[in-house]
């Protein structure tokens, strides 16, 4: 189509530049490719980890409630109960015992001064029988002296004399019946002076040590509800910081969707490329078709050197390579991986060529 | 126990000292009597020289108490000491009785 050199020499170039390009555009295609993949692959498996770190959470969270549930409640006498409510059941109990041992104490002092009280009535009892056995000794000696005197009388004194004598038998009676009434008390006095003694003995028992014996009790259930209290309020609260863990989860796991976005945005990017690649192609096409002399592309090293310096990670470099050199036929790079050597050193370049 | 009675500004004073056990009672009553006899007021006990008490002791004070109210003078214990302190307030003597300290 043309003789002149110097555009032909173009030409060989310019086929040269897009052989280099749809080369570049292929490792580009290839390199977008794996990279998705990688991302991928990464996100498949950060989100599969994440969610069993929510799975294990979430049963974290469950047992930490049934932690809860156990520490607060217990099982008396078959009967579950609150363990805050039994402590305060035991409290309750423990003032009631006080607030008998203080009634019985004071009962106690009621029944020792209402025996006291007895002894008291039972000794002026006892004056009033000595009294009546005076009168009785009295009337009986008047008894006695009426009936001297009725005797002296003579006829005229019979009568009185049967007087005399039955007020001398009412007398003797009276008497008897005094000295009953002193026997029948004796008994009393012996029974109320063994009932002194019992009420004795039942107050002289000290019961302030079961008054003491509450402040004890009630100062280890203090501190037991204290830590029970304690106790949940840190399970409460490892309980929420378990259902935030579990929800941050939740939302990395919404957030792992990125890699979606990015797969969409890296398919285009190779759409692009390909098209690219495919522009490239036809157009050289074209060209050879149009001058079918032009000799043999040969690709310019230098640029490609050029091209090949700026890439940091080796494992990248070497794919590249394969593609742009050996257009796509060396296949002993791992696309796999994703795992690069940053800044490889230029002598692995050179080799490669 | 020991015991003397005086007067203070506003009634009879009953200063206790030593010890207030069951062998006290019929000295506690006894003074209990005296003290009514001269009361012109309220009729304090002065436990800042009692010692100790036992739950006899307690249940004395706590007859006292319900004599007051059914002769219908007032009583008042005032400045309860150490062992004798604690076990009014283990007791909880205070909701019933007036204690001063």
């Amino acid at each position: 189509m043309t003789e002149d050199p110097q555009i032909r020499a173009l030409l060989d170039q310019w086929l040269g530049l897009s052989e280099m390009q749809r080369r570049t555009f292929s490792a580009l295609v290839n390199e977008v490719r794996t990279t998705s993949d990688l991302v991928e692959a990464s996100a498949d498996t950060l989100s599969g980890e994440f969610q069993k770190l929510a799975g294990v959470t979430r049963s974290q969270a469950t047992n930490l409630a049934e932690v809860i549930e156990k520490a607060s409640r217990t099982e008396v006498d078959g009967k579950e109960i609150a363990v805050r409510a039994l402590m305060e059941q035991m409290l309750g109990d423990l003032e009631n015992m006080v607030e008998k041992v203080l009634f019985i104490s004071k009962q106690g002092i009621h029944v020792t001064n209402s025996l006291q009280d007895l002894v008291g009535h039972i000794d002026a009892v006892d004056d009033s029988i000595n009294r009546i056995e005076d009168f009785t000794r009295q009337t009986n000696y008047l008894a006695v002296n009426a009936k001297l005197e009725a005797a002296k009388a003579g006829e005229a004194g019979k009568g009185f004399s049967v007087v005399a004598g039955e007020i001398a038998s009412m007398s003797k009676s009276i008497n008897s019946l005094s000295e009953d009434i002193r026997t029948r008390m004796s008994g009393v006095v012996d029974g109320l002076d063994k009932g002194r003694d019992l009420v004795r003995e039942l107050n002289a028992i000290d019961m302030s040590d079961n008054i003491v014996l509450k402040e004890k009790i009630e100062k280890v259930l203090h501190v037991l509800l204290d830590q029970n209290d304690k106790l949940n309020e840190t399970v409460k609260g490892s309980l929420n910081e378990t259902e935030t863990i579990t929800k941050s989860i939740g939302e990395l796991t919404t957030t792992m969707q990125f890699q979606d976005r990015t797969k969409q945005r890296m398919e285009h990017i190779v759409d692009i490329l390909e098209v690219l690649a495919g522009a490239s192609a036809d157009l050289s096409e074209t060209t050879r078709n149009e001058c079918p002399d032009l000799k043999t592309v040969e690709l310019d090293e230098a640029w490609v050197r050029g091209l090949l310096d700026r890439f940091l990670l080796d494992e990248v470099k070497q794919r590249f390579i394969s593609h742009v050199l050996m257009d796509g036929t060396f296949d002993d790079v791992d696309n796999s991986t994703g795992r690069g050597v940053e800044h490889a050193s230029a002598s692995d370049d050179i080799e490669l060529f | 126990m020991e015991y003397d009675i005086g007067a203070n500004g506003s009634g009879t004073v009953c200063h206790l000292s030593a010890d207030l056990t069951f062998n006290d009672h019929e000295a506690f009553r006894a003074m209990l009597d005296d003290a009514v006899a001269q009361a012109s007021g309220e009729i304090v006990l002065d436990l800042s020289k009692l010692e100790f008490i036992d739950s006899a002791g307690m249940g004395m004070l706590l007859v006292a108490q319900e004599r007051s109210q059914s002769e219908g003078w007032s009583l008042a214990i005032d400045k309860p000491q150490g062992q004798v302190q604690k076990m009014l307030e283990l007791a909880k003597l205070g909701q019933v009785v007036t204690i001063r300290s």
